[in-house]
């Protein structure tokens, strides 16, 4: 007789940036079902919204998510200047995409690191997190802070990228480049990373429609869609870049799509410091006074995919509603197709293959017997049953 | 997939919904706030979803003045338009079909609305509490709406 066990994973493990329970129903190795919980970080955001003026609104959407900070404060600029009706200078929107363009990269490259960890690749981990810190000081010079930037405004940007500072950050920029070559072939060229990854948490291109998932997720099943693309803000149509897209539909391929945007990303951000030095220096904000009555639809493409948001005004200086869909919302649904028949360690790389907003904090994760309710394993042990897989799998090539 | 000309599209809504479609609104450029009637709601999301290949996007739950609205918001990635189909309904009765049956991607924003704001959505495969189990009673409904209520009910 089999042994029927459930495994939750969470609410606070390292496999997640928030709070959130995973519970894989197992037979055997094998996954049969899984069961999602959340609200363990309701923090009212939307609510809290409606008691702001639509400037400090910024500032509390900026705080929706530690990773990709600027991605929220992008889509609700983008809904209140539909709505306003406002133009924002050239040299504004070079920035924003210069912004967001980075977060993109720290974001991917925070992702390949803990993807080499689940898979027992400390080293990538290591590469890939100290490479990162490149992106995070440019950060600091650009914005004054390595996270949560406060650079959007209705109407542009706070601050400006002076001209004399173009050429070093340009430099910077491109020591990036042999370490996202260094890491690609760490990735794509190993056997055993192939062997985990490949035919692993398959999600077919009626999967992501039916569930509605966007980003890297969607790429990665051969569904090009991009709002940087679809509906083009910010400095985006004046660029050259392409999406990338891959038709593998399991990990590797999520893994590969994040690899090769991280190319696009630094592409973009150079050509749009190019295009800036043409500029006049300081044209960063046209000043929006009034926010008239209606509604605006607002979105921005994410690390992880789209942000959409919706504002409804009234005509006041506070929103009536503030409705936020972050991207990890439409892809953690996933997880009912990509998990179920796999086997349980694979279960922690299929789960970190959307990116879900991890958190820092390491709680408990325990295994019990189904029938017995003894206690079998807890979140280490799934780490290390994962390390022992790939290990295995070295031995035998 | 058909392709869709939106110069003409609120005439071709108005001819295959004809009295389901109350007004069309072009709130901005690409963005159109369609009117319907809550009973039509299956059939037109079903016709963006199936007949023009939209993406569903999300749903809104809020208050208005008579009762509530939920807006259901579609993309077409292919011209980055957003069109959302906006259903009013009564305070007495709030309830509604629900699109989880149609399109899994509603399942979770269904049940995320029902427990703010207590609206139900008919035929829900599972309409239980998504975001705060155990933090509100079973009947309570935090962003519901309250005459002559002006605390905040959620205690934020």
């Amino acid at each position: 007789m089999s042994t029927k066990t459930i495994i939750p994973i969470g609410p606070y493990h390292p496999l997640q940036e928030e709070p959130e329970l995973f519970k894989l129903y197992c037979e055997g190795e094998i996954v049969k079902d899984i069961e999602w919980e959340t609200g363990y970080n309701h923090r009212g955001i939307e609510k809290i919204n409606e008691s702001k003026t639509f400037d400090q609104v910024f500032f509390v959407v900026e705080r929706v998510c530690g990773i990709c900070s600027t991605s929220h404060p992008f889509a609700y600029a983008n809904a209140m200047e539909e709505l306003a009706k406002a133009e924002i200078p050239d040299r504004a929107k070079y920035i924003r995409t210069i912004i967001g363009e980075l977060e993109r990269l720290h974001s991917h490259l925070l992702w390949v690191g803990l993807a080499g960890h689940f898979l027992g690749y400390n080293t990538v981990f290591m590469w890939a997190w100290k490479y990162r810190e490149i992106v995070l000081d440019l950060f600091e010079r650009i914005t004054g802070n390595r996270n949560n930037y406060a650079m959007f405004k209705i109407g542009g940007v706070r601050r400006d990228i002076p001209n004399s500072q173009i050429a070093d950050i340009k430099s910077v920029l491109d020591t990036l480049k042999p370490k996202v070559d260094l890491l690609t072939g760490a990735v794509m060229d190993d056997p055993v990373i192939h062997a985990r990854t490949k035919k692993v948490g398959i999600l077919s291109k009626e999967d992501i429609i039916n569930y509605g998932a966007v980003g890297p997720t969607a790429r990665a099943s051969g569904i090009a869609i991009d709002v940087r693309k679809d509906d083009p803000y910010a400095a985006y149509p004046l660029v050259n870049w392409k999406v990338i897209t891959s038709e593998g539909c399991d990990v590797f391929a999520k893994a590969e799509v994040r690899l090769l945007e991280l190319y696009e990303s630094i592409s973009i951000i150079d050509q749009c410091l190019d295009k800036m030095t043409h500029l006049k220096e300081g044209d960063i904000l046209n000043p929006v006074k009034n926010i008239p009555e209606g509604m605006a639809f607002g979105r921005a493409e994410a690390p992880r995919g789209e942000v959409f948001h919706f504002v409804k005004s009234d005509g006041s200086n506070s929103p009536v509603r503030h409705k936020i869909r972050a991207p990890s919302y439409v892809n953690i649904a996933t997880f009912k197709k990509s998990c179920v028949g796999q086997t349980i360690a694979d279960a922690t790389i299929i789960l970190a293959a959307v990116d879900p907003c991890y958190c820092c904090t390491e709680r408990m994760a325990f295994a019990y017997d189904y029938c017995t309710g003894k206690k079998i394993m807890n979140g280490l042990d799934l780490i290390r049953i994962s390390h022992q897989k790939t290990n295995e799998l070295k031995m035998k090539m | 997939m058909t392709a869709i000309n939106y110069d003409i599209l609120p005439d071709i809504l108005k001819l295959n919904f004809n009295s389901d479609i109350r007004r069309i609104v072009i709130q901005q450029r690409k963005r159109l706030v369609v009117y319907i009637r809550k009973e039509s709601l299956l059939e037109i999301a079903n016709y963006f979803l199936d007949e023009l290949a939209y993406r569903f996007i999300i749903a809104t739950g809020m208050v208005s003045d008579k009762g509530y609205e939920v807006i259901y918001h579609f993309s077409d990635d292919k011209n980055g338009y957003i069109i959302n189909l906006l259903t009013e309904l009564e305070e007495s009765k709030p309830e509604i079909e629900s699109l989880a049956n149609l399109i899994d991607a509603a399942n979770w924003i269904e049940r995320e609305i029902h427990e703010l704001y207590g609206i139900k959505f008919i035929n829900h495969p599972n309409l239980t509490k998504l975001i705060s189990d155990g933090l509100w009673k079973d009947n309570e409904f935090p962003y519901a709406r309250k005459k002559g209520d002006n605390q905040n009910p959620a205690g934020l």
